[in-house]
């Protein structure tokens, strides 16, 4: 059978969706590639434009993956098997013309619907996929059909139980072939080094980094310290991490501790972020290891959302003493070196330097802002004495480099800072506009926490990063330093935070479910269910009965059934319970003449129903509800009415 | 009561139907119902595949909601499994009554598919055993029974077993093919090919002249059957087209064929093939007729029941049986 793709509508909804969402994980070149061959096949089909030839198709599929092969150096992994399905659809779309590539582009719909899955599971992308997955199986059905959409309906609902089922009771092995996750392209977050502007970079990104969610406790604001990184080599300005080095020191012990959950994004690098100072780390999906100065780190960047869960204890101290390490001071720059042996010459203790310290970055000349412009890996002086114009990794750096110089060993941690709290999911969103960076000083046998974008723009810490860049760069730069400026009065949301807190929400759930049912889970789900065995038995056995009921009911009503016939459905039951059954391939009106006969009380209803009957089925006339009432009414009157001698006749049959 | 419409069923009221024989003697139109047959299609094949390699990818890459997109395309293949399965379940099939079936002809024979449920069918074929002919694909409507028209061409004469009819679909996807068998050991007497002189044999040509002395009714087209000397020629230079005359049938003279006319044809399937198609002709062209072979003798006659005697004498006949 000939086949015109535009003249399918389920098939081009489906693959103008499926496209859509593969394009959004693919290069531009292939989208614009994919749209240019669609296009024009569009015209090819409606304006008669010359259609590709097999051959060329195939010399372009050749040229792609040769393409896809130079860009990825390879044609495997998830971006590089991507790109090449969004371009070899759009060249089977140009060569669609029969039934074979009709089918065969079904099946790669299907396989790109899922594909997207591997990329996200958010729940916007559900109701497109799940748009696209009904139109492929739409476009299955013969075009002839009537009615296609309430019978594929039918089918879904009959089909849903099942596949709930599956969900819950298939087994979620480990396998040995387990894909690589490893990912290169589009990983976001901190890297191994903090150079001037890094931060800044992450944090004017819109995009959510992750969500956690804290077990009974409410937090503030202000007091969630993300903690990422820790970069112990200074070089002025940059820092950088150190080679990684599994933890040596024994584990802390508390009783005490916040739980919290934290759902990460894909495409973050491998940094498990955790509130000071996390006790235990445990995750059944993502492997990790955990480092010297409580850094935990996966092996690969995320290439899907993981969980974790961690405690922590705001009261427990990091005291593991500072190696060698973290006491080398860089070459200062000459008035920085100034500003140090000034201070070292007047304060002695430690206490008196951390307190010169505050004070030279409490200067108000200094100024909180994402567009600093450029600064070299060590331009202390041009930072500290020139312009004065950072983000919060110019003063954290800067601010560990003096306090080593000064003699107080020191490191950067890079993280995020904050959040956005959802009130109808009762979680926090951290996204990358939440990157931040801070110091911790070795003080009193402790490392504690320095903050000193605390000094320089306080609201930025106590509004959050969200609404604070909200703010004009005025309004930053004038109120940066009033703490509490637009928090007073009671917090106030808008309908568009209303819905969208309930959006985060639901993604937030749906996400939840999704990632959230391993082996693990799938065991407990099971053993609570059956924990009375006898229960669950009956349940099961009812559930089954039920659903196989409901299952038949649904694929084999297709058809909807006219009053009167349902009324004639009942007469026959009636005939049959009387011992005058219906016969097979009976027309009904000489079965109803036959009954007519047969009992002769329930002629007059008989004869009406015939007349209905041949009126709407036969003639096709349109028949008022009053009148298959009222012939409803005589025979509900008539028909319980004892007939004097009932001879019940069969059909003669016909003597072959 | 116009029960003049309700015959939507088939008639159960016939006696033999001309040209059909079966043995058992099972009623036409069976209510036991043959086996339905299920099994995957190539598509169906291919579909199972791409979901192994989906299934893979889920556990690969650990991924819930590619299990979520497995586990549905699964649940909706198998609920049309179940789909595909009744589609053909619920119906029946059986043979309707047919006129002559000749050898080496393409005769149209008809296959009743009844649907006595209360949902259509859809996508439905009929074929039968060891040909490549099918139907185009046809609804079995509700709570009806229709007559769908498959060609059958048997090669030899004689009692013949109908072959199996076949009723197929891939509803709802393409992904399973659903079938049944009816094989109701149906015995077929298939009549010898209609081959050789179309022309009757002269003495009864003559009747066809005395025929034409009958009521003029009008003229007609010229065919290729009919004899040029029954053209009218002055009605054809007048309306510049070949018109023979139409005589009222009544005034026909009786044709009177037996296997002597046959003589000049030396192998025995060729006589039967002629006299064949003179039968068959006679009967269309409304002449009444009688059949004379050996010592049997079919009298003057006329009609459907009348061509059926005749021949199935043919089509069972054995060398040298009217010698």
């Amino acid at each position: 059978m000939k086949r015109t793709f535009f003249a399918q509508p389920g098939l081009v909804l489906s693959y103008f969706l499926v496209l859509l969402l593969a394009a959004t994980e693919a290069p531009l070149w292939i989208s614009c590639f994919a749209a240019v061959i669609l296009l024009w096949k569009w015209l090819s089909e409606k304006k008669n434009f010359p259609k590709f030839s097999r051959k060329l198709t195939a010399a372009l599929s050749i040229l792609m993956v040769a393409q896809v092969y130079l860009q990825y150096r390879t044609l495997l992994g998830q971006e590089a098997s991507n790109t090449l399905l969004v371009g070899l659809s759009a060249l089977k779309i140009m060569d669609y013309e029969n039934e074979r590539d009709h089918r065969f582009l079904i099946l790669l719909g299907f396989i790109m619907v899922a594909m997207k899955a591997v990329f996200s599971v958010d729940i916007i992308w559900t109701l497109p996929s799940g748009i696209a997955f009904a139109g492929l199986w739409y476009a299955l059905l013969n075009p002839e059909m009537r009615p296609r959409l309430r019978f594929l309906l039918r089918l879904f609902a009959a089909s849903a139980p099942l596949a709930i089922l599956l969900f819950l009771a298939f087994p979620r092995i480990v396998v040995p072939w387990a894909i690589s996750r490893a990912s290169s392209v589009g990983a976001v977050g901190f890297s191994d080094s903090l150079s001037p502007g890094n931060v800044a970079g992450l944090a004017a990104i819109d995009q959510l980094a992750f969500r956690a969610k804290f077990h009974h406790q409410a937090q503030n604001l202000e007091t969630l310290y993300w903690r990422g990184a820790v970069l112990t080599s200074s070089e002025g300005l940059q820092w950088m991490r150190p080679r990684n080095q599994p933890r040596t020191s024994p584990r802390l012990k508390s009783s005490r501790g916040v739980r919290y959950e934290v759902i990460m994004e894909p495409g973050m690098r491998g940094y498990l972020f955790t509130l000071n100072y996390a006790k235990s780390v445990i995750s059944d999906t993502l492997p990790f290891t955990e480092f010297k100065y409580a850094v935990f780190r996966s092996a690969q960047n995320l290439t899907k959302n993981q969980t974790y869960q961690a405690v922590s204890d705001e009261n427990l101290f990091d005291t593991e003493t500072p190696d060698e390490e973290l006491k080398e001071v860089p070459s200062l720059p000459p008035k920085t070196q100034e500003w140090v042996s000034g201070v070292l010459a007047r304060e002695k203790t430690p206490a008196g330097r951390m307190k010169e310290l505050k004070r030279f970055f409490e200067d108000p000349e200094f100024v909180y802002t994402m567009r600093p412009g450029f600064y070299a890996n060590n331009d202390l002086d041009e930072f500290l004495f020139g312009r004065k114009r950072g983000f919060c990794e110019h003063f954290a750096g800067a601010y560990g480099t003096l306090a080593r110089a000064l003699g107080l060993p020191s490191r950067v941690v890079v993280g995020y800072h904050g959040g956005v709290f959802n009130l109808i999911g009762d979680f926090w969103r951290i996204s990358q506009k939440d990157a931040h960076a801070w110091v911790e000083v070795f003080i009193n046998d402790r490392w504690e926490q320095v903050d000193p974008t605390e000094w320089i723009a306080p609201l930025r810490l106590n509004m959050g990063a969200e609404r604070f860049f909200g703010l004009s760069e005025q309004q930053q730069a004038q109120y940066a330093r009033t703490p509490r400026w637009g928090l007073g009065g009671e917090a106030e949301f808008s309908l568009t935070e209303a819905v969208s807190f309930f959006v985060d929400d639901l993604n937030y759930r749906w996400t939840y479910f999704i990632l959230d049912f391993d082996l693990d889970q799938q065991r407990s789900f099971w053993a609570g269910l059956t924990k009375d065995l006898g229960a669950f038995l009956a349940i099961a056995v009812l559930a089954v009965l039920v659903g196989l009921l409901g299952v038949r009911r649904l694929l084999r009503g297709g058809e909807r059934r006219a009053p009167i016939e349902k009324l004639m459905d009942q007469i026959i039951r009636w005939g049959e319970h009387r011992g005058v059954p219906y016969e097979f391939s009976e027309a009904p009106l000489r079965y109803l003449h036959r009954l007519a006969q047969t009992f002769p009380m329930q002629a007059q209803a008989l004869t009406l129903v015939a007349q209905a009957y041949d009126r709407q089925i036969y003639r096709e006339e349109y028949l008022s509800l009053e009148m298959v009432a009222a012939s409803r009414k005589l025979w509900n009157e008539l028909k319980n009415k004892k007939n004097a001698e009932v001879k019940p006749r069969r059909l003669e049959k016909s003597k072959n | 009561m116009d029960y003049a419409k309700a015959g939507n069923g088939p008639s159960r009221s016939s006696g033999k139907p001309p040209f059909l024989f079966r043995f058992p003697s099972l009623g036409l139109f069976r209510r036991r119902r043959s086996r339905t047959y299920i099994f995957p299609t190539g598509f169906g094949f291919a579909f199972g595949g791409m979901s192994l390699v989906l299934l893979m990818m889920a556990m690969g890459y650990g991924n819930n909601l590619i299990y979520l997109s497995v586990f549905a395309l699964i649940s909706v293949a198998f609920c049309s499994m179940y789909v595909t399965n009744e589609n053909v379940r619920r119906l029946d099939v059986g043979l309707s009554r047919f006129g002559p079936i000749f050898s080496g002809e393409d005769n149209a024979v008809s296959i009743r598919v009844t649907n006595s449920s209360g949902s259509d069918s859809h996508d439905l074929s009929l074929s039968l055993a060891g040909t490549k002919n099918q139907t185009p694909l046809f609804v079995a409507s509700s709570r009806k029974s229709m007559g769908t028209p498959i060609v059958w061409r048997p090669l030899r004469r004689g009692l013949t077993r109908f072959p199996r009819v076949k009723l197929e679909s891939r509803f709802p996807f393409g992904l399973l093919r659903s079938w049944k068998n009816c094989d109701e050991q149906t015995q077929v007497i298939v009549v010898p090919e209609r081959k050789g002189d179309p022309q009757f044999p002269s003495l009864e040509g003559a009747g066809l002249e005395r025929g034409s002395l009958g009521l003029f009714r009008d003229h007609r087209p010229f065919q290729s059957t009919d004899s040029p000397r029954r053209v009218d020629w002055r009605a054809t230079a007048k309306y510049q087209e070949l018109l023979v005359k139409n005589f009222e049938g009544s005034e026909k003279v009786p044709l009177h064929f037996s296997w002597e006319q046959t003589k000049g044809l030396s192998n025995f399937e060729a006589r039967l093939s002629q006299l064949s198609l003179w039968l068959s002709r006679a009967e269309d062209m409304g002449f009444s007729y009688s059949l004379r072979l050996g010592t049997t003798q079919f009298p003057e006659a006329q009609g459907m029941e009348h061509l059926r005697q005749c021949l199935e004498k043919l089509a069972l006949a054995v060398e040298g049986d009217f010698e």
